[in-house]
């Protein structure tokens, strides 16, 4: 009972703020781990939450037996293990603080430039027009629609073109002989903002052998920017398929990619509603 | 986004403060 006593001892000598600093102190470390620890466990790193947990437990035992008697230590070891958190994971951490701030707060760019579901329809029945074109003579494409402007490095990496939509146009620009051919096309509301860019591969290692380069930059760039969505035609085997949030949908045909389309441009059916339904490549 | 990373895994959160309030009784038994 000699905890207990030490205890009662230190409550009735110490202060009320001493007390609320304990309390704080306390309340502030549990949040930070249970920020490491579930954070690394929702991405995969459940070695890290482990090794994090036995250090942490070290430190404890070493504590009670008195080896560490220096408050500075702890906080230095505190601070470690949350400045590597951050370093581990900094590109999911971007992601997340991405997506929490897509729940509310302004947007520079207004979503698809204010055109209305009139005015986006006949864009949606260009792109599947042209994708089933692409698609027939095995020609590889890849389209990304985005709401809002892209990240720099994605839109100033190609040619930028700004030119009004049309099936003619996204063919030429996937034609094989054309210098544009070999990277992604930004479509922003009725306009193809650039062509030529070059994405983020992902680094999901069991893609199936039959998707290539292009699908993986399809992936990524859905991966690291979750308000877009990408349209893929496969150079190999005409296949078209749909990438939003890390999902991929494929054998799309031309009613399933007008709906994937139309959810893409906001103007029918929820996002949630119909990527939900498929599975997540893991 | 934080109900599906941090409330879903609210044992981590009594873990986390478990491990807090152990290593301030370890401090508060040596000092």
């Amino acid at each position: 009972m000699v905890f207990f006593e030490k205890a009662m001892e230190f409550f009735q000598g110490c202060d009320t703020i001493t007390l609320v600093g304990v309390f704080v102190g306390i309340i502030g470390l549990g949040l930070a781990l249970w920020f490491v620890l579930s954070y690394s466990a929702a991405h995969h790193a459940g070695w890290f939450a482990g090794l994090v947990s036995v250090i942490f437990l070290l430190t404890v035992g070493l504590v009670a037996v008195g080896a560490i008697n220096s408050s500075t230590v702890i906080y230095l070891e505190i601070a470690l293990v949350l400045i590597i958190t951050i370093a581990l994971f900094s590109k999911d951490i971007r992601r997340d603080l991405f997506k929490l701030s897509l729940d509310g707060g302004p947007r520079l760019i207004s979503e698809h430039m204010d055109l209305t579901p009139e005015e986006l329809r006949p864009v949606i029945e260009r792109i599947v027009k042209s994708c089933q074109t692409l698609s027939k003579s095995d020609t590889g494409a890849l389209i990304i629609i985005c709401p809002q402007m892209i990240a720099d490095f994605v839109s100033e990496s190609g040619t930028y073109m700004n030119a009004e939509l049309s099936s003619e146009l996204i063919e030429t620009v996937f034609y094989e002989g054309c210098p544009l051919h070999d990277g992604a096309m930004l479509v922003m509301g009725n306009k193809i903002v650039s062509a030529g860019c070059y994405l983020p591969l992902t680094q999901k290692l069991n893609l199936p052998k039959e998707l290539g380069t292009r699908h993986r930059a399809a992936l990524g760039i859905t991966e690291n920017d979750p308000t877009v969505t990408a349209v893929v035609v496969s150079e190999e085997t005409g296949i078209i398929s749909v990438m939003h949030d890390g999902q991929m949908k494929r054998y799309m045909d031309q009613q399933t990619l007008t709906k994937a389309l139309e959810v893409a441009f906001g103007i029918a059916g929820s996002e949630k509603e119909f990527w939900e339904k498929d599975y997540e490549i893991e | 986004m934080v109900k599906e990373l941090f409330i879903k895994r609210w044992y981590f959160g009594l873990a986390g403060i478990a491990l807090a309030l152990l290593l301030w009784v370890a401090a508060a038994i040596t000092a």
